[in-house]
């Protein structure tokens, strides 16, 4: 197989920018009009997701090795868009098809036969990789409302019963969807730990504009269902070496995981002091202190500091929750959650401060698609 | 006890039907030469379906000879018949027709965010500033409370003055906010309930989705 080629001609194509998955869609969707429904209706914005990563992956089939477990979990992953190992080769020819269009003169039989060849590898992975999982898990779980509190105005505190079991470990989320918005799915963290009745809390924020966020925080109801991926994310899951007093920042609605923490240490232990600031901008967006000051009045350990930023009202502490918290710091590790823009600054000032960054954890609640592990 | 049923061979092994069998078939007559059905009746429906199954026959072999024309033409022009059934890339203009018509619905669906994202931005700056002025309102009305309280006879304590205080405020709060607020509450969720509106099946798809474990 002539890796070089297979890079290059990607090389060409791609320069063709929104034209190339435009045609690729295109293409897919009219040789296979029953795919069609499997997208959203608007592909402005994902457009390129998959023909994007499609091209990399596959013209970069020499690397292949490092990319498996990517792979394999995007593979287990594409089963919640009810992708089936049927669905491969017409992927396979629309992308043949694309390639064939862009190049031209420059498409030649040895270039079509190393592709089709390196597709065929990077689907074999997927598929086989989304077999194993269909052994042991569903390929989404579906969780029926059973609450929804809108404790300001932009957020909401669901809690849904999922219909199965559901592995997941606190400081984890998954990508959910909900039927009044088809087809479209953002990721939200858990903030609990797993319950014996299978029942998950979300908090959710509203983001102007956003599709999925404003349909749950204004929409959502008693009864309907969501459509729950499987858990992933690391980055905030407890480790058996992080040891020790934890100090955690959140953010907003990056309370969640880490509240899902406090819960985890409160059932399993180890017993640890455990210091959470919770930054909002106004006392409004508080929203969930009265719960917070429930665990912290039954656990010792919590300590739960509200700190606003923007309200000249309140009376309690000011400022911004990582100031707040870089006066309790005393070498313990460090976890934080939030917007994108409050991690950055709060892991800014942290290193600035100091505080090693083997001892930060954080995940941010970037608007486009999470990272999978 | 297979003579006895109508269709049913000897050897236990059905012999397929051809329309000849059908129009040969012979029924048991039954024992005392009555209740049985019209010979002619029978008869002529046998015939019937014996010529509805030489029609069948003949399609079968027209189709049949049909795609071993077809197979011949593909390999005489070197295609694999199996790979060449609808793997044909449409032609362009189909792809363009399609590329042009989803552009129109993007471009359509960005205008309608854009204009969910002016909605919601509106009504939560009109929010936070009706709850602003409310709670300016409310301390201002909360001081007041707590000097009347203090220039007032009788006993005083600070409990009973903080108590002053909170009501006084809680009670501003409230006259300032209560309808306001949810006519901007309920104004948004009109709006983005409208927005993207989809059918009220949807509301339950896991009813008519493929669900692997449901
Ligand atoms: C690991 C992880 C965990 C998360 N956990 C949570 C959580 O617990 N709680 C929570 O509330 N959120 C969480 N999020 C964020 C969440 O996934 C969503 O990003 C968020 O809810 C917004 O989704 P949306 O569909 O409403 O907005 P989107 O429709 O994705 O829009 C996002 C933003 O982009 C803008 N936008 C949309 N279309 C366009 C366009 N065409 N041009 C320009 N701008 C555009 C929107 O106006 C909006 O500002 C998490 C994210 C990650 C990655
Ligand atoms: C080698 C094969 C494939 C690769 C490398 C690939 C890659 C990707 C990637 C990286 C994404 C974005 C991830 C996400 O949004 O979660 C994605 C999304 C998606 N893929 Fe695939 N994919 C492949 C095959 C397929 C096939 C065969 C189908 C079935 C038709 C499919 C359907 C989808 C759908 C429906 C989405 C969501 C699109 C969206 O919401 O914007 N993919 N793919």
């Amino acid at each position: 197989m002539d890796t070089q080629a297979l890079k290059d001609s990607w090389h060409l194509v791609a320069r063709s920018g929104d034209e190339v998955p435009l045609y690729f869609y295109s293409v897919l969707f009219l040789m296979n009009p029953d795919v069609r429904d499997m997208f959203p209706v608007s592909m402005a914005r994902q457009r390129d997701r998959l023909v994007g990563a499609l091209g990399q992956v596959v013209s970069n089939v020499d690397q292949v090795e490092g990319v498996v477990p990517f792979l394999q979990q995007l593979g287990r992953d594409h089963r919640k868009f009810a992708v089936t190992a049927a669905h491969y080769p017409a992927v396979g020819q629309a992308l043949l098809a694309t390639l064939e269009h862009f190049l031209g003169e420059r498409w030649t039989p040895a270039l079509a036969h190393d592709w089709t060849q390196a597709y065929n590898l990077v689907a074999q992975v997927m598929v086989e990789a989304s077999n194993e999982a269909a052994k042991v898990s569903p390929p989404w779980w579906e969780a029926e409302i059973i609450g929804q509190e809108n404790r300001t105005l932009d957020i909401a505190v669901i809690r849904a019963r999922l219909n199965y079991q559901y592995p997941f470990r606190p400081g984890q989320s998954a990508s959910i969807s909900y039927s009044m918005r088809p087809r479209i799915w953002r990721f939200y963290s858990f903030a609990n730990a797993p319950r014996q009745d299978n029942t998950i809390d979300l908090h959710v924020r509203m983001v102007d504009g956003g599709a999925l966020s404003s349909a749950l925080v204004m929409g959502a109801r008693r009864g309907d269902v969501l459509r729950v991926g499987a858990a992933v994310g690391e980055r905030l899951t407890l480790a058996p070496e992080v040891q020790g007093d934890l100090l955690m920042i959140a953010g907003g609605t990056g309370l969640a995981p880490l509240k899902a923490l406090v819960e985890q240490i409160a059932f399993e232990g180890p017993s640890r002091r455990v210091d959470l600031v919770v930054g909002a901008r106004t006392s409004r967006d508080l929203y969930d202190l009265e719960a917070l000051g429930k665990m912290a009045a039954e656990h010792p350990w919590l300590n739960v500091v509200p700190v606003v930023s923007h309200d000249p009202f309140y009376r309690g502490t000011r400022g911004y929750a990582v100031d707040v918290a870089l006066q309790g710091w005393r070498g313990q590790h460090v976890f934080v959650c939030g917007s994108e823009e409050m991690v950055q600054a709060t892991n800014g000032r942290l290193l600035d401060a100091g505080v090693p960054s083997e001892q930060i954890h954080f995940d941010e609640f970037t608007s486009d698609r999470g990272r999978e592990s | 006890m297979t003579a006895d049923m109508p269709w049913g061979s000897p050897a236990g092994e059905r012999q397929p039907l051809t329309p000849d069998r059908v129009r040969k078939h012979e029924f048991t007559r039954t024992p005392l030469g009555r209740r049985g059905y019209s010979e002619d009746e029978v008869r002529t429906f046998l015939y019937r379906i014996a010529d509805d199954m030489a029609a069948g026959d003949k399609e079968k072999a027209d189709l049949r000879a049909y795609i071993d024309r077809m197979k011949q033409w593909y390999k005489e022009h070197g295609l694999n018949p199996e790979q060449a059934t609808g793997s044909q890339t449409p032609s362009v203009d189909a792809i363009n027709i399609l590329s042009r018509a989803q552009q129109t619905a993007d471009a359509q669906i960005a205008e309608a965010e854009d204009y969910a994202r002016r909605i919601v931005g509106q009504a939560r700056q009109q929010y936070e500033e009706m709850l602003t002025e409310a709670q300016r309102q409310a301390e201002e009305a909360a001081n007041q409370a707590v000097g009347a309280y203090r220039a007032g006879d009788g006993v005083q304590s600070a409990e009973a003055e903080e108590l002053e205080r909170r009501i006084a405020y809680l009670r501003t709060f409230a006259d300032v906010t209560q309808v306001q607020l949810r006519a901007v509450l309920e104004g948004l969720a009109n709006e983005v309930g409208k927005l993207g509106h989809v059918p009220d099946k949807a509301r339950q798809f896991a009813a008519d989705s493929p669900s692997v474990y449901g």
